[in-house]
């Protein structure tokens, strides 16, 4: 078992340096002639107005939270899935209660309207 | 293939090295070949749903034009603003596409041709599928450019968005089956649709016992593939690259081969998701016919499961075409409203049934001093009924499951339907404009 871990990490460097090769080799065969208009921060075809730093809606950072709430909900009920036939009527209605908790979360936060788009 | 060098020379790492290397090697000539195929593939059939011919000159019928493309992608020069930060700007396309490439290490393209056979490979994809969010966000971030920003941050709330609902449809069918290791599952898919393995001594192995036909794998399937078709950012949910909006998205300063690793890694992270959805939806290699093959002759039969699994990988991506020719672009908050309040509480409620089905299954009859699996009420066993017959309790679950999953399906339409009193009006303001003014 342990020599499958071994070949995940072999192929981790493998898959790590594979997308690395392709821009080695594009480095020796493309031009490079970079001129002062070409390297401007493309903006339409005018020149760039302003900061790039807008503002961003709130709501990104809402559904943030949100999905950091219901992912780790999701670390708490995968070992709960795999041992499911072991555990017994117990721990079904222990997790019923765990998830109708997130439930009612949800519920909440989508009355609170902080799943909607404003 | 460990395996297999093992018997032969017996066990030694260097026997290990050569087994992992002759493997790594192989899934990373398969992999890029895979994309090339799947990049004309794509023109070809779009090319068909809009009535034209799409890349035909190239060799035949077009087939080399990915080829083309690559030469046109090595020898193009690459710009870097000005302003972009260099080193993010460069290490982004990386850390987006390494991943993606990682995820093959555990999914297994046939009978035994698994590059490796972990425990753990569900949680291993999911893990490692969500890192290449942070090559998103460094690509976006890294270009300094308004609409390379905007990209990175659409492209990232769309896939944590989307991320939970496939996760927890997974969920119902690790709790389905029990295990987190993707070659048992086609292993459970054998037999016959919805009953499965149980019948296998009276009937032959038909190989139909797909998890899709049972009402949770159904609701399950369905989530997964419109999450799949989020995070990869197929239409009509590629929203973060809307080139009529924000150019290209995250991707706008990109040029040259930088823009094409993160392309590939684009279009491997579908093959690779529509691989493990065909794997545990679709019964991986599970095809009438197959099974017996593979028992009389274990090459061809491993070979056949190889066309078999990618000929359902590839029909899956053929759908995402499909769609990709069929639908427009979905707004950003129809988009959000989609996952938070629709496959979201579908996929909590598929969990729900997933778990009723298997207390049906396991449910005590008979003597159950040491079984955890029973409750009695007033010494009387509420489901003695059920018996020791597997073919009256699947019936019985799949009965109740199908009649939650379609009401939760149903009652959640319902939900989210549009407030009543609207006037066509309304709705095509609401279309045109959206109800979203700030990005």
């Amino acid at each position: 078992m342990l020599a499958h871990y071994a070949f995940i990490g072999v192929f981790f460097i493998a898959a790590a340096s594979f997308p690395i090769l392709p821009l080695i080799g594009a480095y020796f065969l493309r031009p490079s002639r970079p001129t002062e208009v070409k390297l401007d921060t493309y903006e339409c075809g005018l020149e760039a107005i302003g900061d790039i730093w807008v503002q961003f809606k709130v709501q990104y950072y809402l559904y943030a939270l949100a999905f950091v709430v219901f992912d780790i909900e999701v670390v708490f009920l995968y070992p709960w899935a795999v041992a499911f036939n072991q555990l017994g009527l117990f721990a079904l209605v222990e997790m019923a209660i765990f998830l109708f908790i997130l439930i009612g979360g949800l519920v909440y936060a989508w009355r609170k309207g902080a799943l909607e788009w404003v | 293939m460990l395996q297999f060098l093992e018997n032969i020379f017996g066990p030694s790492w260097i026997v290990s090295l050569i087994a992992f290397l002759i493997s790594t090697t192989v899934i990373l000539i398969v992999t890029p070949v895979t994309f090339m195929m799947m990049t004309w593939f794509e023109r070809r059939i779009v090319a068909r749903m809009q009535d034209r011919l799409g890349p035909n000159r190239v060799g035949p019928a077009g087939l080399l034009q990915a080829v083309a493309d690559g030469v046109k992608m090595f020898t193009k020069e690459n710009i870097t603003p000005r302003a972009a930060d260099k080193w993010v700007h460069l290490i982004a396309p990386l850390v987006a596409t390494g991943p993606v490439i990682f995820l093959f290490a555990v999914i297994p393209w046939g009978y035994g041709l698994s590059p490796v056979d972990i425990n753990v490979s569900v949680l291993f994809v999911i893990a490692v599928s969500s890192i290449s969010a942070v090559g998103l966000m460094m690509g976006g971030w890294g270009s300094n450019n308004k609409f390379a920003l905007l990209g990175a941050m659409r492209a990232v709330a769309q896939m944590v968005s989307y991320e939970i609902p496939a996760v927890i449809a997974l969920l119902s069918m690790v709790l389905f089956t029990g295990t987190m290791n993707l070659n048992k599952y086609t292993e459970l898919q054998g037999g016959l649709p919805i009953l499965g393995n149980t019948l296998k001594d009276v009937i032959p192995d038909l190989g139909l016992g797909w998890f899709v036909f049972t009402p949770i794998g159904l609701v399950g399937f369905m989530i997964f593939f419109i999450c799949i078709l989020s995070e990869g950012e197929r239409t009509p949910f590629d929203i973060p690259e809307a080139d009529s909006e924000i150019v290209a998205g995250y991707m706008t300063e990109y040029s040259g081969m930088k823009f094409a690793v993160f392309y590939m890694g684009q279009f491997l992270f579908n093959y690779a998701l529509s691989m493990v959805a065909s794997i545990i939806f679709l019964g991986g290699w599970n095809f009438p016919g197959i099974p017996q093959l593979i028992s009389i002759a274990p090459p061809i039969g491993a070979l056949a499961s190889a066309v078999v699994l990618g000929a359902k990988a590839w029909f899956l991506f053929f759908v995402m075409i499909w769609l990709r020719g069929a639908f427009p672009r979905l707004r950003m908050d129809q988009l959000m409203a989609f996952a938070w309040k629709f496959l979201l509480p579908l996929a909590l409620i598929n969990i729900l049934s997933a778990a009723l089905w298997l207390t049906i299954m396991l449910w005590c009859t008979g003597d159950c001093t040491q079984n955890p699996w029973v409750f009695t009420v007033g010494g009387i066993n509420p489901l003695g009924w059920l018996g020791n017959s597997p073919v009256l309790r699947q019936l019985v679950g799949f009965v109740l499951t199908a009649i939650i999953n379609a009401g939760a399906f149903f009652w959640l339409l319902n939900v989210n339907r549009r407030p009543a009193g609207e006037t066509p009006a309304d709705l095509a303001r609401d279309q045109a404009f959206g109800t979203a003014s700030l990005p």
